[in-house]
């Protein structure tokens, strides 16, 4: 094995890499770089020992050691037996051995030339290895001018050679679709351990029993399994495996293209690595397997994923995700929230209800390079996704694929579980803050929805759910004698979280039906889907129809049409966001003496439907079980998405297509609110129906030449982009009768409000491709839109770019164990156009007042004088495919600059107006994206370790914002955090208030308690740290063995940061482990009665400041200006968002898959094709530094999901199950 | 098939793509909303209604406290709640929001001609300024809601005392108009249609600007001759002659038009403040019963009991007095429905910017101190503005009580609060002709008529220190009982460079810098 060679092909990447070097300025990046450099090298190396480790020519016989014994057996047993155990077979000429028996030999470890040798002896035979084959000759033979027999010559049958006659053989030759030999093709029986390898002609031979199925299996080649069926004969052609270097990946407009020729990065994912660990949200299944896509989640059954490709490039924030195109077919990934004021529920995005099941492949193009062809919607990137086709399926097959997976909150919060309810220490429960027009007297603080209140030592206190002398409940307190309460033990409920969780459960079943013929094919899929998530009563069953039908009118005419749909039907969708009705909300005020199972029955009696029971009724806390049950955000869905294409061939070299296609959808959300629910006493019932259709007309004419060195390939095209969106929403904002929904049943006037939404784009495109002699690939694009959304004068944009692939290793003479040493570089163009109505400003229809109309001008001041986005990006890159592709190194950096982005400035509202739409600002992004593949063992036996890794890091900057304006804030889901862009500085950048320090002096840095004993606050926001991770990495690890396969995924997030609103407002409220921890260091009596000190400066006269915690026995008792408990917490973390940060740093073991297929001869006398069975499992571990929850977590806003902030979200959950694979 | 077909078909499409282009402006129509407003009466309910919604909501809270009607353990730390991130929402400067279309108001308006509705666009932009620069001082005003009209977005400041001469002009000019339009003022849903009404707020507005200005030294405008003007002129210079005139907004009950705190009401942490309870008491002043609800302890007996918790008292208000069984929680008339379900009321408090009892009391101290002759006598406007008050408070408990049966008495009811003919002739409501005393008990009725208006509670107490009895406690973040609100986050992050500018010429920006009129 040349690794001199190997390190001096790294040497030479190494060389291109300090061309990179003036994308990064600071020094933590070139160390990096340089850690990534070494990292990547070792690893190299190490693969290449083990690969050096294991040969896989056919070994010498004296080398090949077996264990047999012999008892007075024949040569020809003997024979069988070292064919048993090795790869070798024999050849001889039967009379010339049957004669040979009684052969003994103690059973013991020997080379098969040793055995020879010994069971030879003494008679007129000798033997000689030719490959695998030992060829049996009289010893006359020799010195005869014998020549070496030639296996597959018959003249050796004509010399009387015969083979084993108690197995069949089998010879053949393995070529390549050209015909070309291949050497060291692995040659196994299924389920056996005997296996042979095609010498350097190609040729095999191996002696099989009856039914053997031979398995063929070529580095970067597609495993070929054929049954032998009494053949003595099996010529194989091996096709090259996706993964290799023939890849054929799809590109913009669907075009294939030869991955060789792309000069920009790609990473395609296959649809099977999508369908085993399951998320039924496909988009998370990226997550950690692709270089530089970064997506975050909502949790929460069908809950949306926000996908964004290297950085933030607009900052417009909901503007970063890339476009995702099915089948040709641009498929939306905007979540469509309702208006639900503080709280919204996550409905999900139509891209999260494609089915698994039905995704053949997903190519990432990750850059505007890639995606120039889609034009401006694709200029944060594309995801192409092709689904499964009939191509190819002989006759018809069908597919069952079944899993089923149960679902738990991977981490909960750590709750104290010390001290009760109240405030200072005291508690007594008597109307629970609802005096019922005073029938009931008040307690002490029982309305205090924190746990300020009493040790929790089983003291008798009279609870919500205490009995009462007329046998109602504490709480019962609508009625109109709920009679006295019979106090009840203060004691702690540390479940009262878990136990309001349910355990999730998926169900999935899809049946596949496909097959083709010559002239059509077909693949018709139905799948179930159906969840029950981990909030009680939140649920989601999703139907999904798709057909892909292929058919060759003539010679010369194809047409295919893919049609999808879906139905997806929820009872109701988790609600998140700070409010009443979310769980997590409900949570912070939950106080611990609470028990949650007490809640359980959740409307007060004799009063059922009408009012609920609840454990705080004046914060307006409602009950968790009532909200879950009773307020519903329910959903029904159909999206339908499909398309029609047409393909002429007008001569053999000019091909045009036509396409037409749409995706469509009419989503229906009715929302319920019981009577008694606090923010509608009344009663509320809201109907939103949402419809979108995005319809495509496009067609493109291909034209391709051979030249005597050069191939062209010329295209040109054009598309029609119409987009409609509409919405309509009625709301009885009162109930007549209780529990009836319906918009009849309205109490008061039905208020409607509509929108609707149109917009088109034209485009006329054109691209060529050329090589020369398969070394130099240039690809040049031309895009020339044409936008309703912008003013007449400026809606013409053009965009161009150009890539080109260049092959190292065929210009230059290398080790022929590099298959691939390809160089990339690409530059493009992209523009962008407004939303929809952004040139006049317009007026919005205000509630009526007495019947009274009226109008109010829109905050958001429009722009008549609007242009075109327009951004470039330029990348380089380089490929590099080794040893049969057993390794795979893919090395890319970027740099994107975005600029005159439209987007709405936040003004001043002193102006008039808070926001004003303008062409603005420049972004850079640039970063590098690193892939490695590598095979670092492949044994003979079959065991194989398949490793990829990806790394990406990603520095976005802020080049500039508009004139005038050094910052914009992007935004800002909760507390007093908010996302910003600053001129000079990376995106993502996260300010808010923090700690006012100390300025100098001993105590400097440490914050500065003021007179009222808490920390002091700065008045203006400082910086906080970025939201978006530093490097992103993933790790997979497959491990297969005979029908094993074990398969890991680890997902590794460095750096970023989040503001946690649950950690604030629960620490505040006392809830949480850590307020315990002060309290518990005090005497008994003393823990509301004496101060607490938090350390810090506090200063003196003289200017100087003195330390403020001065005892440090951990009892925060001694110093110079304390304060309450509750303030030593919620001071010291509310409206202080320096306090409230949570590291985003996690290690997190995404998948695990344990597969088995079983052996073909367990079910060969049923129609069974194959089976396959895997354990599965999600989310299993997660390494983070806060053990509240999962910093992989987002904001659920109305216009869709922002990182950097907890706000109240919906625990992860982490899943385990089992899925099944029939293939009939 | 053949090539010269799709060759034919191609060039069709290329036609068909690049001549679509024409119809873009149709398709880019926005079908949702006008894009222009070309009657008055479209914009003006919005902006009474918006307004004053937001206002009537806004003083409940932080406002209360600092008027120190009521206590408030969290409010009263004066931190959380007084920073940057939350005084545009509670100190009203999202006024702006609103001022937007008083400004398209008054652009339409100047343009068609229509006098009265430019005044009245003139006399609500006079209101919002007024109250906006007297809680945060120094603002934008003269390059102000210029976004659209002369693309100024970063307004320059203008000195408190600028923006105060401006908008006396600006009354001034309104009431002119407001006198010789004829144009109707329609889906006006505050004084319905009367332009008379509209004069009299807009003057009774430059009452109230010349008396919180009467004390400045140096200041531009002749305190005593401007309200000479208006109080010896009446025919050029209308006021409100009654409750029946003063700019109040009637809510109604439909939903989401009803009293805004009905459905969020400031429950649970609000008490009667200490100071409020301490000065009706001391009058002996029945409507205590009207301003708060009796200790839950008392709720239902014969012998209610009203009882206060001290500002700034932290965490031991939960304790204080014994606990909130012994706290008296805010007035029935406010009372949510959450609390009251049965007897919550809908329309029982009203929107009110300026009231008779406020104008005749600006009157009384005027006169008092002499600023201006003629008119009536001192105790004729103090007499009037006290009884107006009463009857406006009994008024409105009539309303709060209406439908309730006589047997299900649950509130205050206005016979409750009908005062003792000796009320009026106790030493301390009595003018004795001592000016000291007497200028004391007019700006306590005041500060009583101005229970509804916090902001302005609180105004008059930086002007004159009544009550005397608000003072800084022992659990707050300052030092003293603040004199201004820190600027809205906005301004220091989008408007920074005229921010920063502010700050040279009017002090930090905190609570304790003084405002113009209160140097």
């Amino acid at each position: 094995m040349n690794l001199y060679l190997i390190s001096e092909e790294i040497q030479k990447l190494n060389k291109l890499l300090p061309k990179q070097k003036h994308f990064f300025e600071k020094q933590t990046i070139k160390d990096l770089m340089r850690i990534g450099v070494v990292t990547i090298t070792l690893l190299i190396l190490t693969s290449l020992q083990l690969l050096t480790a294991s040969p896989l020519r056919s070994q010498p016989i004296d080398k090949v050691e077996i264990k047999i014994a012999l008892h007075n057996e024949t040569l020809v047993q003997a024979f069988q037996k070292i064919e048993g155990q090795s790869p070798f077979h024999f050849m001889y000429r039967s009379n010339e051995v049957k004669s040979i028996r009684n052969l003994n030999l103690p059973e013991n470890k020997k080379s098969v030339e040793d055995i020879l040798k010994i069971i030879l002896s003494g008679t007129a035979l000798t033997y000689q290895q030719v490959n695998n084959e030992i060829l049996i000759m009289h010893s006359k033979d020799i010195g005869n001018n014998f020549t070496l027999p030639d296996i597959n010559n018959l003249s050796l049958k004509e010399a009387g050679y015969t083979i084993s006659p108690e197995a069949t053989r089998v010879h053949g030759i393995v070529t390549d679709i050209n015909g070309k030999p291949l050497v060291g093709v692995s040659i196994t029986i299924k389920g056996e351990a005997i296996g042979t390898s095609t010498d350097k002609s190609g040729n095999y031979s191996i002696s099989v029993p009856d039914a053997a199925i031979l398995v063929f299996t070529y580095v970067g080649y597609t495993m070929k399994e054929i049954a032998v069926d009494g053949r003595s004969q099996i010529n194989v052609v091996m096709q090259e495996a996706t993964s290799s270097l023939n890849e054929v990946v799809v590109t913009a407009l669907g075009i294939s293209q030869k991955k060789v020729s792309l000069g920009y990065a790609t990473q395609q994912v296959d649809g099977a690595t999508l369908n085993v660990a399951r998320d039924n949200n496909f988009v998370n299944s990226l997550s950690g397997r692709v270089a530089g896509v970064n997506i975050i989640s909502g949790n929460g059954v069908g809950s949306s994923a926000r996908i964004t490709i290297r950085g933030e490039s607009s900052l417009n924030y909901f503007k970063n995700q890339p476009l995702v195109v099915i089948d040709g077919v641009p498929v939306s990934n905007d979540p469509v929230s309702n208006d639900g004021g503080d709280t919204n529920p996550d409905y999900g995005s139509s891209i999260g209800e494609l089915n698994p099941a039905d995704i053949e492949s997903v190519n990432v193009l990750k850059g505007a390079a890639a995606s120039a062809l889609y034009g401006s919607r694709a200029a944060n990137g594309a995801l192409v996704i092709t689904t499964k086709s009939g191509k190819g399926v002989k006759g018809m097959g069908v597919t069952f694929t079944s899993g089923y997976t149960i679902e738990n909150p991977l981490r909960l919060p750590k709750f104290q579980n010390s001290f009760g309810g109240g405030t200072d220490g005291q508690y007594e429960g008597s109307n629970f803050g609802y005096s019922n027009n005073g029938l009931y007297p008040d307690g002490i603080n029982e309305d205090w929805d924190e746990s300020w209140g009493p040790a929790l030592n089983g003291q008798l206190i009279a609870q919500f759910d205490s009995p009462t002398k007329n046998g109602f409940r504490g709480a019962d307190v609508n009625l109109p004698d709920r009679g006295d309460i019979i106090p009840t033990p203060f004691i702690p409920h540390p479940n009262n979280m878990k136990d309001f969780f349910v355990t999730g459960h998926t169900r999935f079943n899809s049946v596949a039906l496909a097959g083709s013929n010559k002239t059509s094919n077909y693949r018709f899929s139905y799948t179930n889907n159906d969840e029950l998530g981990i909030v009680p009563n939140n649920n989601l069953t999703r139907n999904s129809f798709n057909f892909n039908a292929g058919y060759k009118l003539t010679d010369r005419f194809t047409a295919q049409t893919v049609a999808n749909y879906t139905k997806t039907n929820s009872t109701s969708r988790p609600d998140l966001g700070y409010g009443h009705e979310t769980p997590m909300y409900e949570y912070v005020w939950f106080d611990r003496n609470v028990d949650i199972n007490s809640l359980r029955n959740y409307w007060q009696p004799g009063l059922e439907g009408l009012q609920q029971f609840s454990q705080d009724y004046g914060n307006g806390h409602d009950n968790p079980f009532f909200v879950a049950y009773q307020n519903t955000a329910g959903q029904n869905k159909d999206q339908l998405y499909g398309n029609v294409k047409l393909t002429y061939k007008i001569l053999d070299n000019l091909t045009l297509m036509g396409r037409a296609g749409t995706d469509y959808f009419n989503d229906f959300r009715p929302r319920r609110r019981a009577m008694s629910t606090s923010t509608a006493p009344q009663g509320f019932y809201q109907e939103t129906t949402l419809t979108y259709q995005e319809s495509n007309y496009d067609f493109l004419l291909s034209y391709q030449k051979e030249l005597k060195d050069f191939h062209l390939d010329a295209s040109a095209g054009g598309n029609i982009m119409e987009r409609k969106r509409g919405s309509q929403q009625s709301t009885a904002g009162e109930l007549v009768i209780p529990n009836l929904y319906t918009l009849n049943n309205s109490n008061v006037p039905i208020q409607t409000t509509e929108y609707n939404e149109q917009r088109r784009t034209n485009s006329l495109y054109a691209f060529v491709q050329g090589d020369y002699q398969g070394k130099v690939y240039v690809n040049i694009t031309g895009r020339n839109d044409w936008s309703s959304t912008l003013p007449a004068s400026n809606n013409s944009y053009f965009y161009p770019s150009i890539n080109t692939s260049i092959l190292l290793n065929k210009i230059f003479t290398m080790s022929p164990k590099i298959e691939l040493l390809k160089l990339r570089l690409a530059y493009a163009q992209a523009g962008n156009d407004a939303d929809p109505y952004s040139i006049l400003t317009p007026y919005n229809y205000q509630p009526l007042w007495n019947g009274i109309p009226s109008l109010a001008e829109s905050s958001q001041l429009n722009n008549a004088n609007l242009k075109p986005e327009k951004s470039s990006s330029t990348e380089i890159g380089a490929e590099v495919s080794a040893f049969h592709g057993r390794l795979g190194l893919d090395v890319t950096a970027y740099s994107t600059n975005s600029k005159n982005q439209i987007l709405p400035l936040p003004t001043p509202v002193s102006s008039g107006y808070r926001g004003r739409v303008i062409n603005a600002g420049e972004i850079s992004n640039k970063g590098i994206e690193v892939q490695l593949n590598a095979v670092p063992i492949r044994s003979k036996s079959g065991f194989e370790w398949n490793l990829m890794v990806n790394f990406a890091r990603n520095i976005s900057k802020v080049v500039s914002l508009a004139p005038g304006v050094d910052a914009i804030v992007q935004e800002a889901p909760g507390e007093d955090a908010s996302i910003e862009a600053r001129v000079g500085e990376r995106m993502g950048a996260l300010y808010g208030p923090g700690f006012v320090r100390v300025p100098d002096g001993p105590l400097k840095g440490m914050p500065i308690i003021g007179s009222n004993g808490r920390a002091q606050i700065t008045s203006t926001s400082i910086y906080l740290g970025n939201i978006d991770p530093d490097w992103t990495a993933g790790i997979t690890n497959r491990f297969s063995f005979k029908g094993f396969s074990l398969e890991s995924l680890f997902g590794i997030n460095y750096g970023g940061v989040l503001v946690s609103r649950f950690i604030n407002k629960a620490m505040g409220a006392g809830q949480l482990l850590e307020t315990a921890g002060a309290r518990l260091k005090h005497a008994p009596d003393d823990v509301y009665n004496t101060d607490y000190y938090r350390d810090g400066g506090v200063l003196q006269s003289d200017g100087s400041y003195a330390r403020n915690l001065q005892i440090f026995d951990g009892s925060y008792s001694k110093g110079l200006i304390g304060t309450g408990p509750r303030d030593f917490y919620k001071r010291y973390y509310d409206h202080n968002s320096e306090q409230q940060l949570v590291n985003r740093s996690f290690v997190k073991l995404r998948e695990v898959e344990l597969g088995y297929q079983f052996p073909k001869r367990m079910y060969e006398h049923l129609p069974i094709q194959s089976i396959s069975f895997s354990l599965v499992g999600r989310n299993l571990i997660l390494w983070t530094k806060n053990d509240q929850f999962d910093p992989e977590t987002a904001a659920s806003t109305g216009q869709g999901l922002v990182g950097g902030f907890e706000n109240l979200s919906l625990p992860t959950t982490r899943s385990f199950g089992a899925n099944l694979n029939i293939i009939f | 098939m053949n090539s010269k077909l799709f060759i034919r078909s191609i060039a069709f499409a290329l036609l068909l793509l690049t001549g679509c282009t024409k119809n873009f402006d149709t398709i880019n129509q926005n079908p949702n909303s006008p894009q222009q407003v070309e009657n008055e009466q479209f914009l003006l309910p919005s902006i009474i209604v918006n307004s004053v919604r937001n206002y009537a909501y806004k003083s409940q809270f932080e406002a209360s406290v600092v008027g120190d009607y009521y206590a408030n353990q969290y409010v009263s730390g004066f931190d959380n709640d007084w920073t940057a991130s939350t005084t545009e929402g509670g100190f009203l400067w999202n006024f702006f929001d609103q001022l937007r279309d008083v400004q398209n108001l008054r652009v339409l308006s100047h343009q068609k001609g229509d006098k009265n509705n430019e005044g009245v666009s003139l006399v609500l932009w006079s209101w919002m300024f007024q109250v906006m620069t007297d809680n945060f001082g120094d603002m934008p005003y003269s390059q102000a809601v210029q976004g659209k009209t002369a693309g100024n977005f970063a307004p320059a400041y203008d000195k408190q005392e600028d923006i105060y001469y401006s908008l006396m002009d600006s009354l001034k000019e309104a009431n002119t108009l407001l006198s010789s339009g004829t144009d109707p003022i329609n889906s006006d849903v505050l004084m319905g249609g009367s332009a008379m009404r509209w004069r009299e707020f807009a003057n009774g507005l430059r009452l109230r600007l010349l008396l919180r200005m009467s004390d400045v030294t140096g200041a531009k405008v002749d305190v005593g001759a401007e309200m000479n003007t208006i109080v010896n002129d009446p025919t050029t210079y209308p006021l409100f002659a009654s409750n029946d005139d003063q700019a109040a907004l009637e809510f109604t009950d439909e939903l989401n038009n009803e009293f805004p705190a009905y459905h969020n009401p400031p429950i649970g942490d609000y008490h009667l403040s200490t100071t409020f309870e301490t000065n009706l008491k001391a009058l002996n002043d029945p409507r205590i019963a009207f301003f708060a609800m009796p200790t839950p302890a008392s709720y239902g007996t014969n012998n209610p009991v009203y009882a206060g918790v001290p500002n700034c008292i932290g965490t031991s208000e939960s304790s204080y007095n014994g606990g909130s069984n012994n706290q008296s929680q805010e007035s029935p008339i406010l009372m949510p429905y959450l609390g009251y379900p049965l007897y919550a009321s809908k329309t029982a408090a009203q929107g009110l910017l300026l009231t008779y009892s406020e104008v005749q009391l600006i009157l009384a101290e005027g006169k008092e101190r002499g600023l201006f002759s003629g008119g009536e006598d001192v105790a004729t406007y103090y007499m009037n503005g006290i009884q107006a008050q009463f009857s406006y408070d009994e008024s409105r408990l009539d309303v709060l009580n209406q439908g309730i049966p006589a047997s299900d008495h649950h509130f205050a009811k206005s016979s409750d609060i009908v005062p003792d003919p000796s009320y009026f002739t106790q030493p301390g409501v009595a003018l004795t002709g001592n000016q000291v005393g007497d200028l004391y008990k007019i700006r306590i009725q005041k500060w009583f008529a101005l229970f509804y208006n916090g902001f302005e509670g609180w105004s008059q107490w930086r002007r004159t220190g009544v009550p005397k009895e608000t003072m800084i406690g022992p659990s707050s973040a300052i030092t003293e009982w603040p004199r201004r609100v820190p600027y809205p986050l906005s301004e220091q992050t989008v408007n920074k460079a005229n921010y920063n500018a502010s700050l040279q010429v009017q002090g930090p920006d905190n609570m304790l810098t003084r405002v113009w009129w209160n140097k």
